[in-house]
């Protein structure tokens, strides 16, 4: 039996403060939690873990032709085919909505467990972050397909910088979706508000057009957003463009104020989940 | 006794709206907007929210090895206790301190998805309640075993039936090894013969000096396993102590707050048809010690059914009894004095106030309830209370803890339910 210590205190401060102690304990509930997401998300389908790699690739189809050939906006370099420009920044930011939108229901859609039964409410939030780094690891290995296909040798420093930035990609995931999950649970209106916010955030970040579309001046301040510093760096360093460091960095600060503001949303309004969820 | 949970006035409370008092207390943004649009410094009209105190100063001891009841009826404020024990909702004030390894179980199957297979769901389950994943896999084929849906293991839970569902969800949680296990209503689940698995189950845990802390509405359930309880009663402590007392105090509440839904456990003089013989005042059931009843009989025990009245008419063939119906207001038993015993034993009367008593066999009638009512006839000439009208009486119900054999959630089947010798040559 799972046990933090054999005295158990329970008051009105229950829960009030991040155990990292009892986190450690319940390591084997967030690895089952993740374990079940995953089972369940590819049970009855026929493409299993074949839609983490087609939902990307046919996104990609899909603004190659529009935004590419008809709007003609390109990868911002001639060497670089768009259709692997696009796949890759589809990757990154696959992983952070799915991220974001699946944290921000977890709390909700785990209610008939939280209800029921005693464990860390930041693990449904964390296996839910875990669940989308799954479907990174799919599509990622396309991508370098692609590379192969399209006779790209990829810049060292892009391959090194690709584990950082999913982890970029995640941290904030995890935090801006730790607040609306906690949101979430007071106000239903975020589940239908969430896939709006998305798509703007989608057409915010350089994901299917280069960061030099944006005037020079408010490029510094679109590092700002963690998912162009993550998106920006891994594909400057894959094709051979200089890193902006100093973006990447402040991307970096950025994450770190969204978890800590979603870790202290969260926890504050923790132990009224029950009583109104 | 080293007490093992002890609960040091706790208090809970919740903001209930008046505003639209169907609806749940979580509001949408449009709501908390237009709140502030109407009154941005906070001032005027303010929405109706009231605090309502589910629990209010909740104290009392589990000792370790108890088997402890939490009784009350519906919006006492039990289950509210329950979520805080198993540190589901915090409390509002007080705390709940707690020695030893524990397992709560509000529901069976908690965790269990449609999707997932009996042998995924065994090990999701499992980590739930707090199982680690290396004491699954050595339980696992006991779990299975237990849950006798080895030929499904590998079908998705969704292909079950509600029983098959229900056996494996238990078979999980039985085989949970705390040292002090909370309970809420997990108890009767599946057909008998699961039934009297489970039970021993629960009763073994009991035995090797574990505490239970176990929530019902089965007052049977409680009388039979729990040895001490507290009754809450609108969110209050009752009363803590032995089970028995709880329960009569419970029934004492219920008959007070409810008296149409609760056993009418006597009679007084209201309009009766009127005759020359006799006139009843009063009709009540009392214990072998002459103790008022409230309603609520033991299978087991003796009881005498007493009539009060007034004699009118000395006639040396006056008797009375009275008769038993069930709820289909079958006729079960009739029972009368003249009746019972040869004619030179009947006795003779005098005019005047009289008190008839005659005593409910124990062991005879099975759980459930019944209406007693009183019968009166001159003996072979005529009646005076008879059978088919709507004779003085009262209601009473039986518990359904008839032996000691562990089928105790139900009453037997058949209308009555004598205990047998049984031999074997």
């Amino acid at each position: 039996m799972r046990s933090l210590t054999n005295d158990i205190t329970i008051d009105s401060e229950t829960g009030s403060k991040i155990s990292l102690r009892e986190l450690w304990l319940f390591r084997e509930l967030f690895y089952f939690f993740a374990w079940r997401d995953i089972k369940v998300r590819y049970k009855q389908t026929v493409l299993g873990a074949g839609w983490a790699i087609l939902q990307p690739l046919l996104a990609a189809g899909i603004f190659t032709l529009f935004f590419n050939h008809v709007a003609k906006i390109g990868s911002g370099a001639p060497n670089i085919p768009y259709p692997v420009f696009a796949y890759l920044g589809l990757t990154f930011w696959n992983s952070f909505s799915g991220a974001v939108g699946t944290v921000s229901n977890s709390v909700v859609g785990s209610a008939g467990l939280i209800s029921k039964v005693y464990f860390p409410r930041l693990i449904p939030p964390l296996a839910a972050t875990a669940l989308s780094i799954v479907d990174f690891m799919f599509a990622i290995i396309v991508f370098f397909v692609l590379l192969i296909g399209f006779r790209i040798v990829p810049g060292l420093e892009g391959l090194l910088l690709i584990i950082p930035s999913l982890a970029l990609i995640m941290f904030s995931a995890f935090g801006i979706g730790l607040f609306f999950a906690a949101l979430n649970v007071k106000y239903r209106d975020i589940r239908s508000a969430l896939p709006y916010l998305i798509q703007i955030w989608f057409f915010v970040t350089p994901v299917i057009y280069p960061l030099t579309l944006i005037p020079h001046r408010f490029q510094i301040w679109a590092y700002l957003n963690p998912a162009t510093g993550a998106i920006s760096s891994v594909k400057a360093g894959i094709f051979h463009q200089p890193v902006n460091w100093a973006g990447l960095g402040l991307s970096w600060l950025s994450t770190i104020v969204f978890i800590a503001m979603g870790l202290w949303y969260f926890k504050r309004t923790e132990k009224n989940f029950v009583d109104i969820i | 006794m080293k007490p093992v949970i002890e609960v040091s006035g706790i208090s809970k409370s919740y903001r209930i709206s008046h505003q639209d008092e169907m609806k749940a207390d979580y509001s949408t943004l449009k709501d908390d907007f237009s709140n502030l649009l109407k009154r941005p410094f906070g001032g005027g009209e303010k929405i109706n929210r009231e605090t309502f105190w589910a629990l209010k100063d909740i104290s009392f001891q589990v000792n370790q090895g108890d088997f402890f009841g939490i009784i009350g009826k519906n919006g006492s404020g039990k289950s509210t206790m329950l979520k805080i024990l198993s540190r589901i909702v915090s409390p509002t004030t007080g705390s709940v301190k707690i020695h030893g390894r524990v397992a709560s179980l509000l529901e069976v199957g908690t965790g269990f998805h449609q999707e997932l297979t009996g042998r995924e769901n065994i090990f999701f389950n499992g980590s739930m309640l707090g199982m680690s994943r290396q004491e699954i896999r050595k339980k696992f084929d006991d779990i299975v075993a237990f849950s006798e849906i080895e030929k499904f293991l590998d079908t998705p839970v969704k292909f079950y039936s509600s029983g098959m569902f229900v056996r494996l969800a238990f078979s999980v949680a039985a085989h949970l090894d705390p040292e002090i296990l909370i309970l809420d209503e997990v108890l009767s689940v599946g057909d008998a013969g699961f039934q009297k698995k489970s039970m021993d189950k629960m009763l073994s845990f009991s035995e090797d000096g574990r505490t239970i802390l176990f929530v019902s509405h089965s007052m049977a359930a409680v009388r039979q396993l729990c040895n001490k309880g507290v009754l809450l009663n609108n969110g209050r402590v009752n009363i803590v102590g032995e089970t028995d007392d709880l329960i009569d105090k419970y029934t004492d509440i219920l008959a007070a707050e409810s008296p149409d839904t609760v056993a009418k456990s006597s009679w007084e003089a209201k309009k009766i048809k009127s005759n020359e013989y006799f006139v009843p005042t009063k009709i009540y059931i009392t214990d072998l010690h002459g103790k008022k009843m409230n309603g609520h009989l033991k299978h087991a025990k003796e009881y005498w059914f007493c009539i009060e009245g007034d004699l009118e008419t000395e006639n040396e063939k006056f008797n009375v009894g009275y008769s038993v119906r069930n709820r289909e207001n079958n006729l079960l038993l009739y029972m009368s004095m003249s009746t019972d015993g040869p004619q030179t034993g009947w006795p003779r009367l005098k005019k005047g106030k009289v008190t008839f008593r005659g005593k409910i066999p124990g062991r005879v009638l099975n759980g459930g309830n019944y209406r007693f009512s009183l019968i009166a006839s001159l003996h072979n000439e005529a009646w005076i209370f008879d059978l088919e009208d709507e004779t003085p009486g009262i209601d009473v119900d039986i518990d359904t803890a008839i032996s000691a054999s562990p089928y105790w959630v139900n009453a037997r089947s058949g209308a009555i339910a004598p205990i047998n010798k049984w031999e074997i040559r």
